[in-house]
């Protein structure tokens, strides 16, 4: 359940923190502040090489010539170093592409933590484990595990055999083997979903990412979610987003170009899914509520 | 002298080399730092804002089941939705104007389905515009999700589900409530979708 009693009439000014619930820790809500018009990546190599070029002049004109044969080489060396890290700018008022699926692909397979550094903010949310009734309550798990809308909790006390603590046998990285007689071990899969946030890379874009870190890898690993926006009627889908892999770790960044300049309140509901080699298959669900200002 | 002067240019020029620093100047050096980190951990998440829940398969539609959509049942007022829009279909679009049913007041709505919601949202104002439609600034809103809460409870003992109007919906005057509800579909056709299918309704509560 999810509650956010409050009038959106309080809203505050542009670049003010709206006065939501008390975040956990220190710091505003949304984050909202104000960034500089033009971004501009500093690059010492530039300012080296310019160094070089003072050297080089210098030893022309002087006719140095023994010492320029070693300038040149050094200068050489330090061009190469600047050439693909030279300064760059970017402008809020370029309009940021939409995502590729290039791009997509890129983000899921790329390692932890080797993008988007400055906004990747992960909850380390409890596991999820889904017995073996659940394989056999789900209409939707023989003909096609992808889409399972079977959730569970490690805590729910109604299902038979979700015990979180039963998966600690598998950190040995291993699947049990299925049997007939006996229920599969329990799988325990990590769903991490952050909040709707103003993207801090690409200008105009909400992002809301979802990762899913299963202990072995499985057969199937899908990860859902999809992005609404609040309108007075409810909520209106802004972006929908479905990807499989068989690795053990994946994610997806839930990603959409926003109107520049709106303050809304945003709702991501993530589904992610795992079906193992032994015959386990593991399905939670996570919403996340958030205004964002668009810019 | 000239020696002097080489020695010294090249001097300069070596620590330009080493040190970087030589062409730029303050205002580079304060746009060359990153953006300001305007999402710490502490500022983009909230302990209680991710709510895991469980469902039991049975009780999930397909897109068939829901092909008309209920209506929902306001203190005995049996109220139409006024928008549907499904996550895989664009296009829907809600109206210019409202008209809202009067019921009487009520702490519970129901739907005649047995299919439990995924969400349901509630928005209340006492005024509207000319037109009947909410000012969104002036909406108290509240959400329910699928899962057991005191407060907001999706009930099917009776074949139908009754969800509790929240509190945080001032009854007191009349309130101008919309009701968006949200089941998630299991398309059979499609079964590597990701569906769900939301209905508006409007009623106007007597205090």
């Amino acid at each position: 359940l999810k509650y956010v009693p409050m009038k959106a009439s309080v809203r505050p000014a542009a670049h003010e923190p709206w006065p939501l619930k008390p975040s956990r820790s220190e710091g505003t809500f949304g984050g909202v502040q104000p960034s500089p018009l033009r971004t501009f990546v500093y690059n010492d190599q530039v300012t080296k090489s310019l160094g070089c070029a003072v050297n080089l002049h210098h030893l022309v004109m002087k006719r140095i010539h023994r010492t320029l044969v070693a300038a040149v080489a050094t200068c050489a060396v330090f061009s190469l170093l600047a050439t693909p890290a030279m300064a760059t700018e970017s402008s809020p008022d370029d309009v940021p592409p939409p995502l590729t699926n290039a791009e997509m692909q890129a983000f899921v397979d790329s390692e932890p933590g080797s993008e988007y550094p400055d906004e990747w903010t992960v909850d380390a949310s409890a596991s999820f484990v889904v017995t073996e009734q659940m394989a056999t309550t789900d209409p939707m798990a023989r003909s096609n595990p992808y889409d399972s809308r079977t959730g569970i909790t490690p805590t729910d006390p109604t299902v038979v055999g979700a015990d979180p603590v039963a998966s600690s046998s598998l950190e040995n990285g291993t699947t049990a083997a299925v049997s007939p007689n006996r229920a599969p071990t329990p799988i325990n899969c990590r769903a991490s979903q952050d909040y709707p946030h103003r993207s801090h890379t690409i200008a105009r874009r909400i992002n809301t990412h979802m990762i899913g870190s299963c202990p072995v890898t499985p057969v199937f690993h899908s990860l859902a979610g999809a992005t609404y926006r609040q309108m007075w009627y409810g909520w209106l889908l802004q972006t929908a987003v479905v990807d499989v892999t068989s690795k053990a770790y994946m994610k997806v960044n839930v990603a959409f170009r926003c109107a520049p300049g709106t303050y809304d309140r945003y709702r991501t509901y993530g589904r992610f899914y795992g079906l193992h080699t032994n015959g386990y298959k593991s399905v939670s669900y996570r919403d996340s509520y958030a205004f964002a200002e668009c810019r | 002298m000239d020696r002097v002067r080489t020695v010294a240019s090249l001097l300069l020029g070596g620590a330009l080399m080493v040190t970087g620093t030589g062409c730029s100047d303050a205002g580079d050096r304060q746009q060359s730092e990153p953006p300001p980190r305007s999402s710490s951990p502490s500022a983009t998440w909230e302990d209680e804002a991710s709510v895991e829940y469980s469902v039991d398969a049975s009780t999930l539609p397909t897109a068939a089941d829901l092909a008309e959509v209920p209506r929902l049942d306001v203190s005995g007022v049996l109220i139409a939705p006024f928008l549907v829009m499904s996550s895989g279909v664009a296009g829907a679009q809600p109206p210019d104007e409202l008209t809202w049913p009067v019921a009487p007041s009520t702490d519970t709505v129901a739907l005649e389905t047995a299919f439990v919601p995924l969400t349901a949202f509630f928005a209340g104002s006492a005024e509207v515009n000319a037109d009947g439609i909410p000012n969104v600034e002036e909406q108290a809103f509240a959400e329910c999700e699928r899962g057991a809460d005191e407060r907001c409870t999706f009930n099917t003992d009776t074949g139908r589900v009754t969800m509790r109007v929240p509190e945080e919906i001032d009854r007191t005057r009349p309130v101008h409530l919309i009701v968006q509800v949200e089941w998630d579909v299991v398309d059979s056709a499609s079964p590597s979708s990701f569906n769900s299918i939301l209905a508006s309704y409007a009623v106007l509560l007597e205090p």
